[in-house]
């Protein structure tokens, strides 16, 4: 129930971060077309294009290791004895949780530090980083999540006996990738 | 401690979480974290971490990836690759492994609009291989030219990963887009040879195992068209008649032959359309490559508008799904980019890449010595991990070396790009393999592995001109300067 519950929230995010790259393309054409009729620019198209990528992936980071977008390989885990590898990869869960964890915690003590600053970007239109800044930690905060849910699930697995459902390592020997 | 010793557990730190099945991105951070924590101490690295992702993403030309990811899945989800692979199958059908020839065509054409081998793996897979073996083609043969065709995308512009290269070893993305096209072309030429050599061979294999069977009553009139031909001995196993003609294998139901469809032209027309406006805006210097990626996928989405009522999802489900599509792929890119910029830092904290440039280049060793060294090197990894984690783990390294021993940093990326493309095709890890596998059931992945060393080699002999012409490489770039 609150597994639903997270995946739901976790998709609507993913969802704004969709619509931040929206935004990025229709801003970026509309800076085109003006500057083509009008031989000017669209003021802060250049400084906001950023802070609305580093939105877009922050906000779609949990939702990347929900759909198992990110990139990882069952090449050594596929070849070992069931319980071996439901451990080993248990381990990997728990020591990525902890790097995962500390990008969180540290993002947000900067992202504090943006708010209470007043943090702008340097290029001609000052435009404030700190909403872009505040979601990073949320974006880690949420891939730190659904690893602790993937470490729950192989956890569970080697106490019950029954694989978690996830893609056959016949099927995909590495998730994810863009290559 | 010695920083020898540190990049040494670093480095094991991230091949255990990478075996582990840890996301490459924590396996990555964990490594570098490490190395940090060693070599720099706890607050310095938590300094780091606290800014990576705001460093590493501020720089407006990273803003292209989403664009070029969302033209691709825009392109994919409209459905006009079916139509492109149906015209080249009729454009194709007289050559030996006219269909094998059109699947590199339609690969080479979708590679034009998206920046990912997968997607165009993912894409071809079940189409081209269900048309290629209705028409005789063997189920592993056929898988193993979409697997090797898939790996243009990673070649031909807009290449996601020549992007993510010219971002970490701050090369122009728009010059190395260009300097791609030369290559990416080469290399569909090399494949198409290959393929039709290849069907040439199993059409004589099929005509010589027909003649052995010797199946009285059994007829069979084999045409120029080699994939018919292959389609012999089953028919003849089975006491059938095989009469091999020129038909096409496009041809409907209804038994259309005419030379291109309506739709099919305007599948031609869109992708012609997208890709001369993409490129044609960056080599004429009208757009920068970002600008060029956002009009891109706006004329995308006009053609998932325009042809998406015809396709199963529908309009609005191809929109919203292209688009979570693109936010997962843009959130997976992006977290490897700033675990790169993370591990980037570390190798700089310990300076090796400028102690490990200034012995190379001290050496009194032939440069291309030192390539021929580096491109195994990613050989080799390319059997071991994703195209993406090798740019990242490699290129801090090896593109200081190469620039001081004078190679072109544009040269060098589209080979380091190539070794990628053949790390798709090579076991254990051949991502393209165990994809059209995962597509196609019948596809095991021993015969796949086996069906792309051809391709493999087509991809080395383009690797050594390459490296023998750079011209290959650097004319196009040098004429849009």
């Amino acid at each position: 129930m609150i597994r639903r519950v997270v995946e739901r929230v976790t998709a609507g995010i993913a969802a704004l971060g969709a619509l931040a790259i929206a935004v990025i393309m229709v801003l970026t054409v509309a800076d085109v077309i003006r500057r083509t009729l009008t031989d000017r620019s669209i003021q802060g198209v250049v400084e906001i294009a950023p802070l609305l990528l580093l939105s877009a992936a922050a906000l779609g980071l949990g939702y990347a290791e929900q759909t198992k977008v990110h990139v990882r390989t069952s090449m050594v885990t596929s070849r070992l004895p069931r319980p071996v590898a439901l451990i080993f990869r248990s381990f990997g869960s728990v020591v990525s949780l902890v790097v995962l964890g500390w990008v969180a915690w540290a993002a947000l003590d900067r992202a504090i530090g943006a708010v209470q600053n007043g943090d702008v970007t340097p290029g001609f239109v000052a435009i404030p980083t700190w909403p872009a800044q505040v979601l990073v930690p949320l974006g880690f905060g949420l891939f730190a999540f659904h690893v602790g849910v993937r470490l729950v699930d192989d956890l569970k697995a080697l106490r019950s006996g029954v694989e978690p459902s996830r893609p056959s390592d016949n099927d995909r020997t590495l998730e994810g990738s863009f290559s | 401690m010695s920083t020898g010793l540190i990049i040494i557990i670093a480095l094991a730190v991230f091949a255990i979480l990478l075996m582990a099945e840890a996301p490459v991105v924590a396996a990555l951070l964990g490594g570098s974290v490490t190395g940090l924590v060693l070599n720099a101490g706890i607050d310095r690295t938590a300094a780091t971490l606290a800014s990576a992702a705001y460093q590493a993403t501020g720089s407006y030309s990273l803003v292209v990836i989403p664009m070029f990811i969302l033209m691709g899945v825009f392109v994919a989800n409209a459905g006009v690759l079916a139509n492109i692979f149906d015209f080249a199958a009729r454009v194709t059908r007289r050559l030996p492994g006219g269909l094998g020839v059109a699947t590199v065509l339609s690969a080479a054409g979708f590679s034009a609009v998206t920046g990912s081998s997968a997607a165009a793996v993912v894409t071809l897979g079940r189409m081209c291989v269900t048309e290629m073996t209705r028409h005789g083609y063997r189920v592993a043969h056929a898988a193993s030219i979409v697997a090797a065709s898939g790996t243009l995308g990673v070649l031909i512009p807009p290449s996601i990963v020549l992007v993510i290269y010219g971002i970490l070893v701050n090369e122009s993305i728009g010059q190395l887009l260009l300097a791609a096209i030369i290559p990416g072309i080469l290399t569909a030429i090399m494949y198409i040879g290959t393929v039709m050599l290849l069907s040439a061979r199993e059409s004589r294999k099929a005509d010589r195992e027909l003649v052995a069977s010797g199946a009285s009553g059994t007829t069979a009139s084999v045409g120029s068209t080699s994939e018919f031909s292959q389609a012999i001995p089953a028919v003849a196993a089975a006491g059938g008649v095989a009469h091999i003609g020129t038909v096409g294998p496009s041809e409907t139901p209804s038994g259309r032959s005419g030379f291109m469809s309506r739709r099919e032209a305007e599948a031609i027309v869109y992708i012609t359309l997208i890709v001369g406006t993409v490129l044609g805006g960056i080599y004429g210097g009208y757009f920068t490559e970002t600008e060029a990626g956002a009009i891109g996928a706006l004329m995308a989405l006009g053609v998932l508008i325009v042809r998406g009522r015809r396709t199963e999802a529908g309009v609005w489900k191809g929109i919203t799904t292209a688009l979570q599509e693109t936010a997962a792929n843009t959130a997976m890119l992006v977290g490897l980019i700033i675990a790169g910029s993370v591990f980037t830092l570390f190798l700089v904290t310990t300076r090796v890449p400028q102690d490990l440039t200034a012995w190379i280049v001290g050496l009194d060793i032939n440069r291309y010595v030192v390539l021929a060294i580096i491109l195994l090197v990613l050989l080799i990894l390319g059997a071991l991990l994703d195209g993406m984690s090798i740019l990242l783990l490699t290129m801090p390294l090896t593109y200081p070396i190469l620039m001081s021993l004078g190679f072109d940093g544009l040269w060098y990326g589209i080979l380091a790009v190539k070794m990628i493309e053949i790390g798709l095709l090579t076991p254990p890890f051949g991502l393209n393999v165990f994809m059209i596998s995962g597509v196609v059931k019948e596809a095991r992945v021993e015969s796949v592995f086996r069906g792309v060393v051809p391709f493999i080699v087509a991809e080395l002999v383009v690797v050594l001109l390459i490296v023998v012409f750079p011209e290959i490489v650097t004319w196009l770039p040098e004429q849009a300067r």
